[in-house]
């Protein structure tokens, strides 16, 4: 699954391609099909979908056309290996938007399975990832979870609805351009960096006094580091910034994103 | 004092109030030392263990009053030193702050220098170390770095106390000088421009109430995250709440924008403006390491010979401190056992006498014992720290002892607790970080010092058959450790809960360390103890020993007894000795005491020896062989331990052997504790807590064991 999530090119596919709705239904369901009984023929997506035969006939065609399945001689539907990328990351999409408003915003099932079928194929792979990786770190901190509920159930809906910085915030859709062309695969952090190596750092993530101590150190954006040593309990390292060597714990180093190229 | 006469007085102060601030390893102790000497005084604020020195000197008729800052990285207050740090100066706007700079850090340093001159004030900028620099190739343009940044800028060389005389020059010129107005020296651009802007324009609409900081220096702070000044803000502003929620919208909005946090904003910023000026007043580009201290890293912090080489100056570091720190204290001991036999022989017995000689001299030799492990300790952890080996050992042992909840810098002081308590509490001052330094504190008693040992060997002698005693004894220690480990990890869910310390630490250049500096640290430590720890000490010490001696037993009941006739005299004495202890406020303690610990399985005269180990933990033996009427306790260990065989089971050996390990952390404990936490609230939680642990735990080891039938 990781391997996936990180093929760049089957991102920009699915990025790009026009995805709509009733195609990635279909998409999903020839893949599920195959999963349970080994075959889909139009017949048993029709049936399983509650459409005329027609209409999955002509919805079969359309996905043939964009390359993404094929039929065998026995005219058993058959996903290609991008339509099988398309059909999985949607499907992925589809889960982790549902566990994130039902789990973690604590909206009631049905509508988180609604909305989760509604932005389950508009969704990118980064926002995707990013989600995932968002509901795992609270999912492994349950108190921290807790606290964001209480803190979230506190603020009234209307405040909401008063700020004029609801979704359609221009802010926010340039936040969504910049993930776009982001690279998908999670970015170097100075903990992976290797004895010796150098690199160019690119951000510091997170918030709290960590987040303000490195900044105040000098890790700051465009700053060339190298990692000069790691301490013989493998933890923590010793790094080289500015002119001066620097120590820190690995989890520390890991808040620190580096650009992708390394001199 | 005709010189002030000769001086205008009208455009000269006589007094300046001047505030020394810079990075950790700036050398500005250092500066503060040369510019003071020993004319110096430490101060404690309330609540936290950090120290602000003040000191003063004496220039051109002028008193200078100088204060040394807890070194930090900026005024964004991370740390309660860098909080102590910048409070003072928001509080007490001293007439000049000096920065001492490491000249070949010039970098991070003005980052700093950044957040003074946001901050207002009169600055002078003092790069030190100007020929470690020039060393490796970094030339300073002083007079066009100052014409930058709109202060003065001098060299010095404070180890050779080189250019000292200049930066007092300085000092009075900037003291004479209009000071910077703290505004638009760097601008954030133009969306964090606006964002600071706007709130600098709104407190200023909030009126006096947000008077007490200055605006634009609070704007900048409080995007920055500061929780001071968002704390500030919403408490003592007018409408600040309403500002603050305003704000953070704002912040939010920015931060959403950029996609990284708008605090990452205002360093790139910052450190983008340093570059153009470090462009343009520094040849030499960033500074290369230090060749020396490339190759002693490598061999120092080497994947194989790293640990080895650790293991092995800890253990030259334990011996110096304590094998030679051990005849020093045993020669100071026989001087006031000597003292005391010359007092004996020459005053007639009496009340008096007693005072003298089982109070006084006893209560001045138990504070003067451990002065020389103190001098040794601080003379090795001086030179340690200042050589800069001191932050790779931290370096190499933190991941241990991270995982138990502790800091790296936290081993040293805990391994010196296998020495002695009182020189590792005050150990601890190399931790950086309060919470660290308290939690190491606390459990430090729970190594086995070197006094439990004479309470082990006692003990394991007398119950312990001879294989079982070498894994017993140890078994002491890794009990010790154990409990040490799981007490950080309450200690840390509880009153010492918080995010984690970072560990993002400035790993220095190796130096040679300057004697007087290393003299300076041992003098102050010393000082400090015997001033602080030891009237606490003496005081407690004469306590206990009227607990000892009062009330007096007129009548000894062995007297009229038949049995006195077959006994010598020597005999007659102690017998005499123990129905005095018996009678005394301890005996009638420990009589009092037997109740209570009578589920653990010690008797009353466990319970007064018990007492007698709260002054030092090695007493317990002494106190024991006077309840059991042993004529002389030092040479008859022997006897005593028959005593004890014949007496007692041995599950009560070991219950005793327990408590002793983990209760009551001996009165010098208790005030080192005292003074280096700098509040009776740690050293009390630590008494009540670990003698409340040493009980529950002896009781159910006794319990169990007799349920099981073991050693009974």
């Amino acid at each position: 699954m990781p391997a996936q999530i990180n093929d760049n090119s089957t991102w920009r596919a699915f990025d790009t391609a026009e995805l709509t709705h009733s195609a990635a239904h279909y998409l999903t369901t020839i893949m599920h099909l195959r999963n349970r009984q080994g075959y889909a023929r139009v017949t048993d997506l029709a049936e399983h979908l509650g459409v005329s035969r027609g209409a999955a006939s002509r919805a079969a065609t359309l996905l043939k056309e964009r390359g993404w399945i094929e039929e065998d001689p026995n005219r058993m539907l058959l996903l290609t290996e991008p339509g099988r990328e398309v059909a999985s990351a949607v499907e992925r999409n589809y889960l982790i938007m549902e566990c994130f408003l039902e789990d973690i915003l604590g909206v009631p099932g049905e509508v988180a399975h609604r909305d989760a079928c509604k932005l389950e194929h508009l969704l990118s792979g980064q926002t995707g990832g990013a989600l995932f990786r968002l509901i795992r770190v609270l999912n492994e901190s349950p108190t921290l979870l807790k606290k964001i509920q209480a803190r979230v159930a506190e603020i009234p809906d209307n405040d909401w609805a008063a700020d004029g910085a609801a979704p359609s915030d221009p802010a926010m859709r340039l936040k969504a351009d910049d993930l776009e062309t982001a690279p998908a695969e999670p970015a170097q952090t100075l903990a992976d960096l290797e004895a010796g190596r150098s690199a160019v750092v690119r951000r510091v993530r997170g918030h709290g006094a960590v987040h303000r101590r490195l900044l105040d150190m000098g890790i700051t954006k465009g700053a060339e580091v190298r990692l000069e040593q790691v301490a013989p309990l493998g933890d923590p390292i010793k790094i080289r910034i500015r002119g001066y060597d620097l120590s820190l714990r690995k989890s520390e180093a890991r808040m620190v994103e580096l650009e992708s190229k390394e001199s | 004092m005709s010189e002030i006469e000769t001086i205008d007085r009208s455009t000269v102060r006589r007094e300046l109030r001047v505030a020394l601030i810079g990075n950790p390893n700036s050398g500005k102790t250092s500066i503060f030392n040369q510019l003071t000497g020993s004319n110096q005084r430490v101060a404690n604020y309330p609540g936290v263990t950090v120290e602000v020195t003040h000191g003063s000197c004496r220039r051109n008729g002028v008193d200078l009053r100088l204060v040394d800052l807890p070194g930090t990285y900026s005024l964004t207050a991370n740390s309660p030193e860098e909080r102590i740090a910048r409070d003072w100066l928001i509080q007490n706007k001293p007439d000049v702050i000096v920065q001492v700079i490491d000249a070949a850090n010039l970098e991070r340093s003005l980052y700093l220098t950044m957040q003074l001159a946001e901050l207002g004030g009169r600055i002078v900028i003092d790069l030190n170390m100007i020929d470690e620099a020039e060393e490796k190739g970094i030339r300073i343009d002083r007079e066009r770095l100052g014409a930058r940044l709109g202060v003065e800028v001098v060299g010095t060389i404070a180890s050779r106390g080189e250019g000292i005389g200049e930066l007092l020059e300085a000092v009075g010129r900037a003291g004479g000088a209009a000071p910077l107005e703290g505004t638009s020296v760097f601008e954030y651009g133009e969306d964090l421009g606006r964002l600071i802007g706007k709130l600098m324009w709104r407190l200023r609409l909030a009126g006096e109430s947000a008077g007490s900081l200055p605006h634009r220096w609070a704007a900048i702070k409080y995007v920055e995250g500061d929780a001071g000044v968002r704390r500030w803000l919403a408490e003592k502003v007018d409408g600040g709440r309403e500002i603050a929620r305003k704000t953070d919208r704002e912040i939010e909005r920015l931060g959403r924008g950029a996609g990284v946090s708008v605090e990452s904003l205002i360093a790139d910023v910052r450190y983008g403006r340093l570059a153009a000026i470090l462009a343009e007043t520094q040849a030499g580009g960033a500074a290369p390491a230090a060749p020396l201290t490339t190759r002693l890293d490598a061999l120092f912090m080497h994947r194989w010979l790293g640990m080895p080489i650790f293991l092995l100056v800890l253990a030259g570091l334990f011996e110096f401190v304590f094998a030679l720190g051990e005849p020093l204290s045993h020669g100071l001991d026989s001087l006031f056992h000597w003292m005391a036999g010359a007092i004996q022989g020459s005053m007639a017995d009496g009340p008096l006498r007693s005072l003298l000689v089982d109070g006084l001299i006893h209560g001045v030799g138990g504070v003067l014992v451990f002065l020389p492990n103190i001098v040794l300790l601080f003379m090795a952890i001086g030179l340690l720290e200042r050589c800069g080996y001191m932050a790779r050992a931290a370096f190499l042992i933190d991941r241990l002892m991270h995982k138990i909840g502790l800091h790296g810098r936290s081993f040293i002081p805990l391994v010196t607790g296998f020495g002695c308590s009182v020189p590792a509490v005050m150990a601890t001052r190399t931790l950086e970080h309060e919470r660290d330094r308290l939690a190491t504190m606390m459990v430090i008693p729970l190594m086995s010092c070197s006094a439990r040992l004479p309470i082990y060997t006692l003990l394991i002698a007398a119950f312990i058959p001879l294989p079982w005693r070498g894994p017993v004894l140890l078994t002491m220690y890794v009990v010790g450790i154990v409990l040490a480990i799981g007490l950080v990890k309450l200690l840390r869910l509880t009153i010492l809960a918080g995010e984690a310390t970072p560990f993002v630490m400035e790993l220095p250049p190796y130096r040679m360390p300057t004697w007087r500096s290393v003299w300076q640290d041992i003098w102050s430590k010393s000082a400090l103890y015997l001033r602080k720890a030891g009237t606490i000490i003496l005081a407690l010490s004469i306590l206990l020993w009227a607990a000892n001696s009062y009330p007096k037993k007129a009548v000894h009941e062995i007297d009229a007894s038949p049995a006195a006739a077959a006994m010598t005299a020597a005999e007659l004495d102690a017998a005499r000795h123990a129905e005095d202890l018996a009678y005394s406020v301890s005996g009638r303690l420990g009589r009092a005491m037997e109740t209570v610990f009578a589920p653990l399985g010690f008797d009353w005269r466990v319970c007064t020896a018990l007492i007698g180990a709260v002054a030092a933990k090695e007493v317990l033996v002494a106190q024991l062989g006077i309840v059991s009427a042993m004529d002389d306790t030092s040479g008859e260990a022997g006897r005593l331990r028959r005593i004890l065989a014949e007496r007692y089971r041995p599950l009560t050996g070991v219950c005793l052997m327990l408590f002793a390990l983990i209760a009551t952390p001996c009165l010098s404990t208790f005030a080192v504790m005292r003074r280096e936490s700098n509040s009776w609230k740690w050293p009390l939680t630590q008494f009540a807590g670990l003698t409340a642990l040493a009980y529950v735990l002896t009781m159910a080891v006794y319990q169990v064991g007799r349920a099981l039938g073991m050693g009974v």
